[in-house]
């Protein structure tokens, strides 16, 4: 065969291969496919919940993909929903994503659906939660998620200090130091995480002045950041931020209280459905639970944690039935399989509450906790959880706190130009945004 | 831009005036510029000292080239994974290395606002250097050996044969791998992107890694396009100095 | 070279200091290539003897069968995102150079008016950062429909000027009477293509089917914006999101991963230096 024919072959087979190919697997597709984007971690009871929601529905399949919830994960995301993947349900962490989201037009109001059915977000979650823009109904927050100190109660023990069932900044601070120590050549810092007092201050809205401008030349907002550095530099009790940096460790923390690198963590209780998992997280002592320290005693704060982890429904979803399907399932059965607080008022809290605690392995839960301190600090019933309404700018607001808060943290400018800086940026981009 | 063709929306040259008040992107241009005035030298020079020793002053040439070269065909993912785990600041080997010899407090590295984009100037430095030492290798190659047999006879040797006989004759060369450099340095994404994501702080961004980040992160097609032909324009100036610069300067026998 | 050179302890002293300098350069070598020995120690130890130090480069307890299993077969099967890299490689290795063989003889042994002047253009288009191309091509491939599709991956480097240039710059060192024989004989201008300039052009073709391999095989910016759904991830897409998975926890693991990512290159290269080392030279000195 003459050269030239082989080649032109050889092309053709190529391009016949790679176009047919795909086509046959499209001509297999006989169901409806929900695709669903989440950030799980792990996929511990996803694929028993999405068994089954199958079986309930039979025609419709879900194909669940994650993604990483940090920044790269999330702009993937995005980048997949700005051109018109056939993404049908995805999952938002945290309000200014949500609210971006919702401005590019990636989000589906919920509103018919919602009233097709009878029903009432704020019937069925609360008035407490973001749920969109402009009063449409953009996502719907699947978890109460308030924040709390979870310890590790040998710690304590060791350190021949009581838990204290309330406390204020000072006394943290001093408990923070007398747990950090050396273990061999590990350290073990006393804590890690922020005690976010602006927010448990202002509550709704912290970013916002009624004016329009930034909110951040509040004292809070200060105090919230000199604290943070003063206890990693001047008390060294907590964990370093360079190290969170060097170690990517923004998303997920969580191992370092296992790991004995923390004694303390503040965080959110998604996390302790993973600590159930003794067999990926290993430990001895139990876990107790504190509420997080307060400036004053006797005056009420919020907590700043939210109602979140919103279900959404993409605006470019071709299966708005099914998917509609999938997400009431989601909000009233997936904390049966995996262990989380719902929000929805017809899930069964109670059983999630003994899956959370107790794992998928049926742990006795009392040998992992404290449990009296879980129920007493996660379900003070004097707790405010914070929500926003306002979103001006959000996402870009946060990225402002973050870029500027790591220099500062990391040393590279005074706490003075942290305020300055962050407060002009702000009103910049809150003005840009009108 | 987002809704497609139809949705475009005409700003003029709005964008192009709110990009020095941004300082997202007077930070990367800085961390541009800074990057590559010391990158591209630094690079060139080592370069050129290892192609001459590789050229016919040491034994076995090739196996030490092969070993220079194999950074640049690892992919920069893989070489990423790699670094992050050397510059880790506290366990990593590069700064226990440090500690043996007696620094005490070794730089964070990519943790530290100054020395992140440092760590990433040194990662580039080792990827190139066998790229660059192959190129000059060959410029060096096509050097006729009378010249130098001239220059032998007239007793010319080491620096000054270096510098009145071996440079000029390399400036073809060295100004090629001047003009892919800086293109080259100006087109630095992956490492940021996956090491620092422009950070710590804005430390480490860039223009490429901005204009990703503005384009797909915030959804402002129309900003990042802007920042897109800033680049071009930086690129193409200093594309036109080097190409009248070579007409004038280099020589051709 | 005259007889000075031959006087007995000059030639020593010349032979000592290439010989001190060869030592040198190979010690030098092997530092250069400490990250990489690094990698591949680290992917064969267990997790908490990673960070030993002094550091063990040979590892005195082997778990290299669990942590590459665990890359190979775990979660995320290194084997699918080979499979998207060869494809996107073969695809792109043929395609560009078929094309580029057969605008490089235009270029180079036609004459046709405003030759030069479209030469130049193709010489232009390779200043211009590729960053540029991402969002214009983004939003064209979306509206193409490939979005997410390998196609949009293999594509840009399916046609690409460099190649142009790099045969166009062989070609011209191709004697004019071959093919002034071959037309007297009644070749048309294909036949002299393909009978006379591709035998002859072989390892021009080899460098750049070489260089084409190993920069498609490393592209990671085009996979990153192009592509969404992990199945069609290629291997440094592959590796990222490995990475994320498994974080800072558990750094034997990745370097196993950057090691098999690495490895097919690595091959190629040492297999294929000649071939590799011309073309990029070829450009360096034609440029």
């Amino acid at each position: 065969m003459k050269n030239s024919m082989k080649v032109a072959l050889s092309l053709v087979i190529i391009t016949v291969l790679f176009t047919a190919l795909p086509a046959l697997a499209i001509a297999a597709e006989q169901v409806t496919t929900l695709r669903v984007w989440t950030g799980l971690a792990f996929d511990n009871g996803l694929p028993e919940f999405v068994e089954a929601f199958e079986a309930e529905n039979p025609g419709i399949k879900v194909e669940h993909t994650r993604y990483m919830n940090d920044d790269a994960g999330n702009t993937k995301l995005e980048t997949a929903l700005l051109a018109g993947e056939p993404i049908d349900v995805y999952f938002s962490y945290g309000v200014p994503r949500l609210a971006k989201r919702a401005e590019a037009g990636l989000a589906r109001d919920l509103t018919p659906f919602l009233k097709q059915d009878g029903l009432s977000v704020e019937e069925m979650v609360g008035t407490d939660a973001f749920y969109g823009l402009d009063g449409k109904i953009h996502g719907i927050p699947a978890v109460i998620e308030p924040t709390v100190i979870m310890a590790n109660e040998d710690a304590f023990i060791e350190a021949g200090i009581p838990v204290p069932t309330e406390w204020t900044i000072d006394e943290f601070r001093e408990v923070a130091k007398k747990l950090t120590k050396q273990i061999g050549t590990k350290t073990r810092y006393g804590v890690y995480g922020d005690v976010d007092l602006a927010r448990m201050g202002l509550g709704v809205n912290y970013w916002y002045k009624e004016d329009g401008t930034s909110n951040f030349d509040h004292p809070l907002f200060r105090q919230t950041w000199q604290l943070a550095y003063d206890m990693m530099f001047k008390d060294k009790s907590r964990f370093p931020h360079s190290e969170v940096l060097a170690r990517n460790l923004r998303v997920y923390p969580q191992d370092l209280l296992i790991n004995e690198e923390v004694a303390m963590m503040v965080g959110g209780t998604w996390m302790v459905s993973l600590f159930s998992q003794l067999d990926r997280y290993p430990r001895d002592w139990r876990i107790v639970f504190l509420p997080l320290p307060v400036p004053e005693r006797g005056k009420s704060y919020f907590n700043p944690g939210t109602k979140g982890q919103h279900i959404v429904m993409s605006s470019k979803s071709q299966n708005e039935e099914a998917a509609w399907k999938f997400m009431k399932y989601w909000l009233t059965h997936f904390s049966d399989y995996r262990g989380r607080i719902p929000s929805w008022k017809d899930a069964d809290r109670n059983k999630a509450i003994s899956l959370l605690l107790s794992g998928r392995s049926g742990e006795d839960p009392e040998k992992l906790y404290d449990v009296e301190s879980f129920h007493r600090v996660v379900f003070d019933p004097s707790m405010k959880v914070s929500y926003d309404t306002i979103t001006t700018a959000a996402a870009m607001i946060a990225q402002i706190v973050q870029e500027e808060t790591d220099i500062f943290y990391t040393g590279g400018q005074t706490i003075d130009q942290l305020v300055r800086t962050i407060k002009r940026r702000a009103d910049a981009a809150i003005r840009r945004a009108r | 831009m987002i809704s497609g063709i139809g949705g475009l929306r005409y700003v003029g040259l709005q964008n192009y005036r709110d990009l020095p008040l941004d300082v997202w992107f007077t930070d990367s241009l800085k961390n541009n510029l800074v990057y590559t005035l010391v990158v591209i030298p630094t690079s060139l020079i080592i370069s050129l000292f290892v192609a001459l020793v590789l050229n016919d002053k040491i034994f076995a040439p090739k196996p030490v080239r092969t070993m220079f070269f194999i950074p640049y065909i690892a992919n920069i993912v893989a070489v990423s994974a790699v670094w992050m785990a050397l510059y880790h600041p506290k366990y990593g080997p590069i700064n226990a290395f440090l500690r043996t010899i007696g620094i005490d407090n070794p730089p964070e590295w990519l943790a530290s606002t100054t020395w992140a984009l440092p760590a990433i100037m040194i990662m580039n430095i080792w990827g190139g250097l066998g790229y660059n030492s192959v190129i000059y290798l060959a410029g060096l190659q096509t050097i006729p050996k009378e010249l130098y047999e001239a220059a032998e006879i007239d007793g010319v040797n080491g620096w000054t044969r270096l510098r009145h006989v071996t440079l000029p004759m390399l400036t073809p060369t060295i100004f090629f791998l001047l003009i892919t450099g800086i293109i080259g340095s100006f087109q630095l994404f992956g490492q940021v992107n996956i090491m620092t994501q422009g950070g710590p702080g804005r430390a480490t961004t860039v223009l490429a890694y901005y204009m990703y980040v503005s384009g797909f992160r915030y959804f402002q097609m129309g900003y990042a396009a802007s920042i897109a032909w800033v680049l071009f324009g930086i690129v193409f100036i200093v594309t036109l100095f080097q190409w009248r610069g070579q007409k004038r300067w280099t020589e051709y026998l | 070279m005259g007889f000075l050179n031959y006087h007995p302890s000059r030639l020593t002293k010349s032979f000592l200091k290439k010989g001190f300098l060869t030592i040198f350069m190979y010690a030098v070598g092997i530092v250069m290539l400490l990250p990489f020995i690094w990698m591949i120690s680290s992917s064969l130890k267990y997790e908490v003897d990673v960070f030993k130090f002094p550091i063990e480069w040979i590892p005195r307890r082997f778990n290299a069968v669990a942590n590459y299993t665990a890359v190979w077969a775990g979660r995320y099967p290194f084997g699918m995102f080979y499979l998207n890299s060869i494809k996107v490689l073969v695809l792109r290795v043929t395609s560009d150079l078929v094309t580029s063989a057969l605008a490089a003889y235009g270029f180079a042994r036609l004459r046709f008016k405003g030759r030069d002047v479209i030469f130049l253009l193709y010489l232009g288009s390779m200043m211009i950062p590729h960053q540029m191309l991402f969002i214009p091509r983004f939003v064209m491939f979306r509206w193409l429909g490939i979005y997410n599709t390998l196609w949009a991956v293999a594509l840009p480097g399916m046609f690409t000027a460099f190649g142009v240039f790099l045969l166009r710059q062989y070609f011209i060192t191709i004697p004019f009477e071959l093919s002034e024989a071959a037309r007297i004989d009644g070749a048309n201008e294909f036949q002299i293509f393909s009978r006379v300039i591709v035998p002859l052009a072989k390892p021009a073709l080899a460098s750049l089917a070489i260089l084409t391999s190993v920069w498609s095989w490393n592209d990671y910016q085009g996979p990153l914006i192009m592509l969404s759904d992990i199945k069609l991830y290629t291997i440094p897409l592959g590796l990222t999101t490995y990475m994320d998975e498994h974080g800072t926890q558990q750094v034997s693991l990745i370097m196993a991963a950057a090691t098999s990512a690495i490895l097919p290159m690595l091959l190629i290269f040492l297999a294929a230096q000649k071939h590799f080392v011309r073309g990029i030279a070829t450009a360096g000195l034609k440029g």
